[in-house]
């Protein structure tokens, strides 16, 4: 299980990085912590000809940056990094939530974010996140800079819009609102195993049953994560009462197609997300307000 | 009457002497020895791949990608031409070098002409030169600078196979018409064997108050450790090392002597004085091994294989795999009058060795706790394109425990009775109690264990809570199991009749003239503090100096031939004893008194003598009788050593109880085990640290097993559980909420401190079914699980099954 | 066979354990392979070579990362601790002590893994409780143990030691 040979570059400039990138495209893959990339190039799933590492690379590549309304997540952030950072925790606060879910602690130290992002693994938490929370994603070529919102980036199982001569040099998250309640479940054979079922959902209470605002994901029960806009507008408009969630619940069914595998099938899957459907709902209106 | 004990007396009536004083293994400062202690905490274990040999060459192997097929053309050019390698062998080489085919090639492989069973191996070479049969196989190898060269050159290879249809289903595979898969395993039937009652079941079925007919299945699981295979050879000046992560060095010994053609005499085998875990998945001799020692003695140079991960889990041992098909017939109150099971258990492919068919004849001839006047077992041994069966443990056991448990449960439903109240009904309760499968029980108290665990645990109080629970909406029940443990299966029941193997413990010891001692064992501990329990066992006895003691294992140039699990405690303490009289003869002539065992005190090196109080120390004795015996009388023999081997005079057997108390989510299929709780009968506790660390892990072995350890095959024999994120191994966080532990023992006659030694390895197989019974209880009954390992999906499936049949819960 | 070619090597500078290394590394050696094989720190273990079970784990500036899962080449101008470094002036630490006497060990290869990371929870002040600590070992797998004797021993230490 040793990785094949490949061209190792360390850029000190992000401008030499980008470079590179242009130079070497798709045979290239980007090294940031690594925690998703070295155990493909380990089962020599992967085995890209040039490995660009962004080690060199300091300044906003290594930070997170409150401005304007958001929060900038940069490529180097880890994960432990953002569990840890205070602005994270007030400004958005289930994107430390969601990261707890991933792995375990010591893969949590090197891997990153923007990485996670990028694999878009179909069963990984963050896609789902970066959808609900309609995060954006800063892309750097030689040529220049892009912003592609969320639900446009992933494209599919390990798809996204990153073409080979870019680096996501940062991820956008919207400060949230401090009235609006984030919970996050999943289902896993084992702790920081890939999730077979997931949901995320974040949403401000009205009066009653109702709900103010409310935006759902589902990660690891199609060949990607989506977005339940379907389930959202049945929840908008007719709340949490018990009808409208087992309308939201029939929504949810007829969006996802999840698979069948040896460890789950897809009538399981299809049970199983939309009782953890109801169960985030009822996490979050629960919850009094954002914990800090 | 054990029918194995060779011809000479290996347990005397002296070898039993006092049991006054305990000897201290546990209570203070468990971890004496420094591989088994502190060694092992500073990073400073010395395991396998931390050896380094001057000149040493890394393999890789080439293995198969289908199930089932034949090797068209294996194209090494490019291979060979990439940098860094030295060598690239393929079947075809190796059948031309190495003419013998295995297992036939080594007696100690292959199972014994006076086997009373019908069995057929199949034969095979160490690489395959043609035929495929299982995804993983090995069938090329690679040697170059460093594993990473060795693994790009292994990329290199072009290798042309032609794929057929694997068979994978054990009972298709027995089924008449089925394509035979070796050309020496007629109907693909590896084994098979009757056992039990002579006599016919006659009107017992058909009179029957209740006959349960139920299907229990055990499927593909294992315990395999988390430091994999490694081995590295070096051959020079004729004579062959082998430094192997194997629990039978001297078995290997021979086996590997037999297959290359040279002298037992010029082969070492080593077994590193650490070893990360075997569970009976580092027995047996895998021809990966074989292999590395034929490069060894081709290229004269030292070569070495760490096996990874991957190649662990598609490489084998796998175990578990059976299915059991029970008839049972009770009367109104419950007794078990009579159980006719047919057993298919699925071995895989190319067994390594016969080892690989010990797990499922062990599972056939596994004495049950209960007295059961008729009962007849048919085993049959099927093969398939998967990886060879073999030893994990508890070897062989869990399969036939969880039928028996479940059944016994099932049974409880259908006539109204508890799970404690049909177990109790059942038991042995008159020892010695011979099994209809020619099984002896000893030295056992079956009600009295189990009243301790209903006690400590509370049982029927929890019983109680949880049904009020359920009636609150809650899915919570408890469930119990019971467990024999058998400490010497290979003697026991006929089984040395089967295996080409000694049964027997052996151990040296030595004193030197200075009057420190060393022990050297064939055993290759794994972890179980050996060297510990050995080091005080025999200071203890002998009265040497513990700090003069210096402990070998493993290494067969040192040690006497013997097997693996062995009883390392008692053949230790009886060559202490022994070489204590010797010590005790030389000191009495040397004071001119007579050898009077009760007059002598030995401790810590030193020697008194009680009558009058003179002294010697062990070097004063020690110098004497080895650098100066002319002080002794004539005749006398200059050497203070003993080398004892011990075979039981009977195979003890243990037991334990288990309960559970689980919550079911059932709407995603996931359990919470609230409490757990174990009552063993440990026999005699020597080693209290130890014991509840190692009764602790058998608990989590039980829980990984019944719902997260699985290898599962797809439809084209490609195992799809090959990397440790599939074949997901329980964590610290998945344990019981509660752990009870306690211990109700009765010593047995058949160790010299009554100690029963394998309490241990038979835990895991008590826990699947008590978890299980306990998930029936929490959903009032209504769920059928006769299946394990069990997946959110499974439950979740049973729970909706239940749901959508008329009963409610309780 | 091919001659050896001269493969570009990459030098790098790290602390081991307190001590100043500069090597020339091959970038795809991992990190757990350079401080096996060159700077002969085997007390780390390979189980799964995924970052699954934890064995390898090792602290590069004080976090534990699984050194499998970590180019060596990566590890520029870091501080690396192994378990090598917890006895210090030939006394056992207290979480190794502990260890001993909780019996929380017995092939001992998941255990440099467990003690790195048990370590990083003492100084973090996170072995709060037992589900606490349950938590922080999700990453390290044993099978010898059954990890209650594991927990025990970092909670004791917990307890003893005033938080850093």
């Amino acid at each position: 299980m040793k990785p094949a040979r490949f061209e190792y570059h360390a850029p000190e400039t992000l401008a030499q990085c980008l470079a590179l990138l242009a130079e070497h495209g798709d045979e290239s893959a980007v090294l940031a912590g690594g925690q998703s990339l070295l155990p493909l190039m380990r089962f020599r799933l992967a085995q890209p000809a040039h490995l660009i590492s962004l080690r060199g690379l300091g300044g906003p590549l290594e930070r997170i940056e409150r401005r304007g309304g958001s929060l900038y997540i940069g490529a180097r952030v880890t994960y432990t990094a953002v569990q840890r950072s205070a602005e994270v925790r007030e400004g958005c606060p289930g994107l430390p939530r969601s990261i707890e879910l991933i792995a375990t602690p010591a893969v949590r130290t090197r891997g990153t974010v923007c990485g996670n992002l990028c694999q878009a693994d179909p069963a990984s938490e963050l896609p789902a996140v970066a959808l609900l929370l309609e995060a954006r994603m800063h892309l750097h070529s030689a040529e220049g800079t892009r912003v592609v919102a969320a639900a446009d980036f992933f494209q599919g199982p390990y798809m996204t819009a990153r073409r080979g001569n870019e680096l996501l040099v940062a991820v956008e998250f919207p400060v949230r609102p401090a009235t609006e309640r984030f919970a996050i479940r999943e289902i896993t054979r084992l702790r920081g195993g890939f999730p077979m079922s997931g949901v995320a959902v974040a949403l401000t209470p009205g009066a009653g049953s109702a709900l103010e605002s409310v935006a759902v994901a589902c990660f690891g029960v199609h060949s990607q994560q989506l977005r339940l806009h379907a389930v959202e507008q049945v929840l908008r408009q007719r709340g949490r009462t018990p009808a409208a969630l087992q309308a939201a619940g029939e929504a949810l069914d007829a969006a996802i197609h999840p698979h069948s595998d040896p460890f789950a099938s897809e009538a399981y899957r299809r049970s199983a997300t939309r009782t953890l459907l109801e169960r985030v709902l009822a996490e979050a209106c629960a919850q009094p307000s954002n914990p800090p | 009457m054990n029918n194995c004990t060779p011809a000479g007396a290996l347990w005397t009536a002296s070898d039993a002497a006092q049991r006054d004083e305990e000897p201290d293994l546990g209570q203070t400062d468990p971890f004496v020895y420094n591989a088994d202690g502190v060694a092992l905490l500073t990073g400073k274990g010395a395991y396998i791949a931390d050896l380094r040999l001057p000149g040493m060459l890394d393999a890789a192997f080439a293995r198969s990608p289908i199930a089932r097929g034949r090797i068209r053309a294996i194209d090494r050019a490019a291979a060979l031409a990439a940098e860094g390698v030295h060598f690239v062998a393929t079947g075809a080489d190796i059948r031309d070098a190495v003419a013998r085919t295995l297992p036939r090639a080594s007696m100690v492989l292959h199972a014994s002409e006076h086997a009373p069973e019908q069995f057929n191996l199949p034969s095979y070479h160490l690489l395959p030169p043609d035929a495929l049969h299982y995804e993983g196989e090995a069938l090329a190898v690679v040697v170059a600078a460093d594993r990473y060269l060795a693994e790009d050159a292994v990329e290199m290879l072009e290798i042309d196979c032609e794929e057929q249809v694997p068979v994978l289903d054990p009972e298709a595979s027995l089924s008449p018409g089925c394509e035979q898969l070796f050309e020496d395993v007629p109907g693909n039937m590896a084994l098979e064997g009757r056992f039990g009652s002579k006599d016919e079941a006659g009107s017992l079925f058909d009179s029957a108050h209740l006959v349960l007919e139920r299907r229990y299945r055990m499927n593909r699981s294992g315990n395999p450790p988390l430091e994999a295979l490694g081995v590295v050879a070096q051959y020079e000046n004729r004579r062959l090392t082998v430094w192997s992560t194997i629990q039978r060095p001297q078995i290997l010994r021979i086996a590997l002597a037999d297959i290359l053609g040279i002298p037992a005499s010029r082969v070492r085998v080593i077994a590193p004085q650490n070893i990360g875990g075997g569970f009976g998945w580092k027995s047996p001799m895998y021809r990966e091994t074989a292999v590395i020692a034929w490069l060894a003695m081709k290229l004269g140079r030292p070569v070495r294989w760490i096996e990874d991960r991957t190649e662990a889990l598609k490489k084998g041992v796998h175990e578990r795999d059976q299915i059991w098909d029970m008839k049972a017939a009770f009367d109104a109150d419950g007794k078990l009058l009579g159980l006719q099971s047919e057993v298919i258990a699925d071995v895989g492919s190319v067994l390594v060795d016969m080892y690989g068919l010990l797990p499922a004849r062990m599972s056939a001839t596994l004495p049950f706790p209960y007295d059961i006047p008729w009962m007849r077992t048919h085993l049959r041994c099927a093969i398939t394109n998967k990886a060879p069966m073999g030893v994990n443990r508890p070897a062989g056991r869990m399969p036939a425990v969880w039928a028996i448990e479940r059944l016994m449960d099932d049974a409880a439903q259908r006539l109204n009775l508890s799970p404690a109240q049909i177990r109790m009904r059942n038991f042995v309760q008159k020892f010695p109690y011979t099994s209809p499968l020619g099984a002896v029980l000893s030295d056992s108290d079956y009600l009295g264990t189990m009243r301790k665990l209903l006690d400590v645990f509370q049982f029927e109080d929890r019983r109680g809570q949880a049904r009020q629970l359920r009636a609150q909406g809650k899915r919570i029940g408890v469930g119990l199991a019971a467990c024999v443990e058998v400490c010497r299966p290979l003697c026991s029941f006929g089984g040395a009749l089967f295996y080409n193997q000694p049964q027997y413990a052996a151990v040296t010891l030595r004193m030197y003239p200075d009057g420190s001692v060393s022990i050297m064992s064939g055993d290759a501990p794994q972890g179980q503090m050996r060297h510990t329990t050995m080091a005080k066992i025999t200071a203890r006895e002998l009265g040497c100096d513990l700090e003069a003691i210096e402990v070998y294992t493993g290494d067969t140039l040192l040690s006497p031939v013997t097997n693996s699990n062995t009883d390392v405690t008692s053949v230790c303490a009886i060559a202490a004893r022994r070489l204590r009289r010797k010590v005790i003869g030389v000191a009495a002539h040397l004071l001119k008194v007579e050898p009077v065992n009760e007059h002598f005190d030995c401790r810590r090196g030193q020697l008194t003598y009680t009558p009058d109080g003179r002294t010697l120390s062990f070097r004063e004795i020690a110098w004497s009788a080895i650098m100066r015996p002319f002080l002794l009388p004539d005749g006398a023999t200059p050497d203070l050593q003993e080398t004892a081997y011990l075979e039981a005079p009977y195979a003890p057997t243990s037991f334990a109880a288990h309960a559970a108390m689980v919550e079911v989510d059932e709407a995603i299929g996931k359990i919470r085990i609230l409490s757990y709780g174990f009552v063993g009968d440990c026999g005699k506790v020597l080693n209290p640290k130890g014991l509840a660390t190692a009764i602790t892990a058998g608990i989590a072995t039980g829980i990984s097993n019944t719902t997260h350890e699985a290898y599962i095959y797809d439809e084209n024999g490609q195992l799809v559980t090959s990397n440790l994120k599939d074949y997901a191994m329980l964590t610290a966080g998945e344990m019981p909420l509660e752990l009870i532990i306690d211990h109700h023992d009765t010593p047995t006659a058949a160790t010299v401190y009554g100690h029963k030694r394998t309490i241990t390895e038979g835990v895991p197989a008590g826990v699947a079914p008590a978890i299980a019974n306990a998930i029936i209880d929490a959903f009032g009954g209504a769920v059928d699980l006769t299946e394990i390992p069990l997946f959110p999906g499974a439950l979740w499936a049973l729970g909706r099954k239940a749901a959508q049949s008329a009963e409610a819960p309780q | 066979m091919a001659e050896t070619t001269a493969r570009r090597t990459i030098p790098i500078s790290m602390l081991v354990n307190g001590c100043r290394h500069h090597l020339a590394v091959d970038p795809r050696h991992t990190l757990a392979d350079l401080l096996r094989d060159q700077l002969g720190l085997t007390g780390l273990h390979l189980g799964c070579e995924q970052g699954v079970c934890g064995a390898c784990t090792v602290h590069i500036d004080g976090e534990p990362v699984v050194s499998c899962l970590t180019l060596a080449v990566e590890a520029q101008d870091v501080a690396i601790r192994t378990v090598e470094d917890l006895a210090q002036d030939g006394a056992l630490s207290a979480l190794q002590q502990a260890f001993l006497a909780h019996g929380a060990f017995q092939c001992g290869y998941c255990t440099p893994g467990f003690l790195m990371v048990g370590q990083h929870l003492l100084d973090q002040g996170l072995a709060t409780d037992r589900d606490a600590v349950r938590e922080g070992l999700s990453g390290n797998i044993c099978r010898c143990t059954g990890y209650e004797p594991i927990i025990d021993a970092i909670l004791s230490v917990a307890q003893q030691e005033p938080r850093a």
